[in-house]
């Protein structure tokens, strides 16, 4: 075996000890989340106290855990639905906000908020259907459109329905009461988990569960999509239906963690690089690697949301400072230039 | 020597045109040897090279591989005879030569599968053959694009096909990196492999092809020897524009007077 073939199978064994080492850091991180807070004091509190206080046990068990599990659960959906957005898309600029998603959600949320009152319940379920409404609306609509190649027609179709949607809020915004639904439209769609229990993560955690562990294994064809339309054909992969199904998985997760969080912007568009800056570029390793990534970044933001301030920071607003910040580092590096470049 | 595309009275419109892009062309390429496809811009070249791949789906027609319908293979199957060495294309994300040409195994690999240690063996051996070894960590992009298509080459050859098709394969490239493209084509020829090119440039047909097989405006217009098509008269027909072949040191030169 030649010296650059071992050197091949020594880069693959890293980023294998790289996956292990941020499971392992996800893992101290979840946990040592559990006992930061505002009580029983501000900052960490011993796990300690779980046997003698037992309000502290209800905080941390059912509240804290839930909302720790979201967090993780929701960043790694995000992220990696970003990450195959790009390889899809062939594009590393874009994330499933381009289809129209969470205008869509966004709307149905509001919908939810102005015209049935906030039942919480109520509102994941609109959001969920607003989402998903505006990604096969996209698909229609690319189909009826006679311009350019089929991944073009679809991002324009994106913008117009994000664009209806944006419009159709604007609307219900309107009739919301300025005292009442307007303000809590507004506070929804800044994103957060304030309200995170176990009844959301009960079905949001199976549902992106399903839909990442499907995205996992479709890992090496994910690389091969990312080509022309022609050259994953002539390695024998049924590029439309493969392309569709992983859109679906990834959309339906993202509107996942959307409905019961509110838009949290920047995650989907800035990880999936960090991902393939730190585990490469093959998606066996970065797709994984960036969904981890993705977990952590939502936990930390979170947590630090929750505790920086004697009031909670949005989520929402927290996650577009941090990944704006990143955006510019990442633009102003070399290497990394190039790959934006190729997009715009 | 047997065949290996069969192609009977074959038509191709784009869905909503009225008009045929190609016209009830009937051909066979034997399973070895060189066949060049000539013809001017638009005269359907790309699209007979789409269709013999299975990219489009025929309008009217049909297309045989090794006496079987070519649409009854399984994709996995028609991957594993037939290869597309595409115009150059390289991917905005920063795969490494060596990855690349590992994308040339899929044919082998199951749906929810990655590659074993043996398709890296056989991705290395196609980088060795391409002499592109020393390039294997590098990133695509970075290379020179004769780098870049002896890089798709090995992708394609990694992929162990019967048949090559090559879309201008050396369209974009310098006179050296022609050179050492074609020097690589004729050797696998000689060894065996079926290679179907579309080529804008017909000294280029003359050099490297066995057959050529000539579309105007969709049309059949020959398909035969090479010796027989390289000839004036033909040639200007073809391109409208007046042509003259040479014979220099032995080789056709074909240019324009």
């Amino acid at each position: 075996m030649s010296a650059d073939l071992q050197s091949y199978n020594r880069q693959l064994a890293q980023s294998k000890q790289k996956l292990v080492l941020s499971i392992v850091l996800l893992l101290i991180s979840s946990l040592g989340a559990l006992f930061i807070g505002r009580y029983p004091v501000a900052g960490f509190a011993s796990p300690q106290l779980l046997l003698s206080d037992p309000l502290y046990a209800q905080v941390v068990l059912h509240i804290r855990l839930p909302r720790v599990v979201l967090a993780v659960v929701g960043g790694a959906a995000l992220a990696a639905a970003g990450y195959v957005f790009q390889m899809l898309f062939a594009n590393p600029l874009v994330e499933p906000g381009f289809l129209g998603v969470s205008q869509g959600a966004a709307f149905g949320a509001a919908s939810a908020m102005v015209f049935f009152g906030s039942s919480a319940a109520l509102i994941q379920v609109f959001a969920a259907v607003g989402g998903l409404v505006a990604l096969f609306l996209s698909y229609l609509i690319a189909r009826l459109l006679r311009f350019g190649g089929s991944i073009l027609r679809l991002v324009l179709a994106g913008i117009a329905v994000g664009a209806f949607f944006s419009a159709l809020l604007s609307l219900v915004k309107l009739a919301a009461d300025p005292h009442g639904s307007l303000q809590e439209i507004t506070f929804w769609m800044m994103g957060g988990l304030y309200n995170s229990n176990w009844s959301m993560a009960v079905w949001v955690v199976p549902i992106i569960g399903v839909s990442l562990t499907l995205l996992l294994l479709f890992r090496w064809r994910i690389n091969i999509l990312s080509l022309s339309a022609k050259s994953a054909h002539a390695v024998g992969l049924a590029v439309g239906v493969q392309k569709g199904l992983l859109l679906l998985c990834a959309t339906t997760a993202t509107t996942a963690i959307i409905s019961v969080a509110g838009l949290l912007g920047w995650v989907g568009l800035i990880i999936p690089h960090l991902g393939r800056k730190l585990y490469g570029s093959d998606a066996r390793y970065s797709l994984g690697g960036s969904a981890l990534l993705g977990a952590l970044f939502l936990l930390l933001c979170d947590t630090a949301g929750r505790t920086l301030l004697s009031s909670e920071i949005p989520l929402g607003v927290i996650t577009s400072l941090c990944g704006a910040a990143l955006f510019v580092v990442i633009l102003s590096q070399k290497e990394k230039e190039r790959e934006f470049e190729h997009s715009l | 020597m047997n065949t290996a595309f069969e192609i009977t009275n074959l038509s191709y419109r784009y869905p909503g045109s009225l008009s045929n892009v190609l016209d009830k062309v009937s051909f066979s390429t034997p399973d070895s040897g060189a066949t060049a496809l000539l013809g001017p811009n638009g005269s359907g070249k790309t699209t007979l090279l789409e269709l013999l791949l299975r990219f489009k789906t025929p309008f009217e027609g049909a297309i045989t591989l090794f006496g079987k319908k070519s649409q009854e293979y399984s994709k996995k199957s028609f991957a594993q005879l037939v290869s597309l060495v595409p115009q150059l294309e390289v991917s905005r994300f920063s795969f490494s030569v060596l990855e690349q040409v590992l994308f040339g195994r899929t044919p082998y690999i199951d749906a929810l599968a990655t590659p074993s240690q043996e398709d890296v063996e056989i991705a290395w051996l196609a980088l060795k053959r391409t002499n592109i070894e020393h390039l294997a960590q590098r990133r695509v992009a970075a290379l020179s694009a004769g780098e870049q298509q002896l890089a798709l080459l090995a992708r394609s050859l990694a992929q162990q096909p019967r048949i090559l098709l090559l879309d201008e394969p050396t369209s974009s490239l310098d006179p050296a990196n022609v050179a050492l493209v074609l020097s690589l084509l004729k050797e696998l020829k000689q060894e065996g492999m079926g290679l179907i090119f579309s080529t804008h440039d017909p000294s280029l047909a003359a050099e490297l092809a066995d057959r050529a097989v000539m579309l105007k405006k969709g049309e059949l217009l020959f398909h035969g020897e090479i010796q027989m098509a390289m000839e004036d008269k033909l040639l200007s027909h073809l391109y409208a524009t007046k042509m003259r072949t040479y014979t220099i040191e032995g080789r056709i030169v074909v240019v324009r007077s």
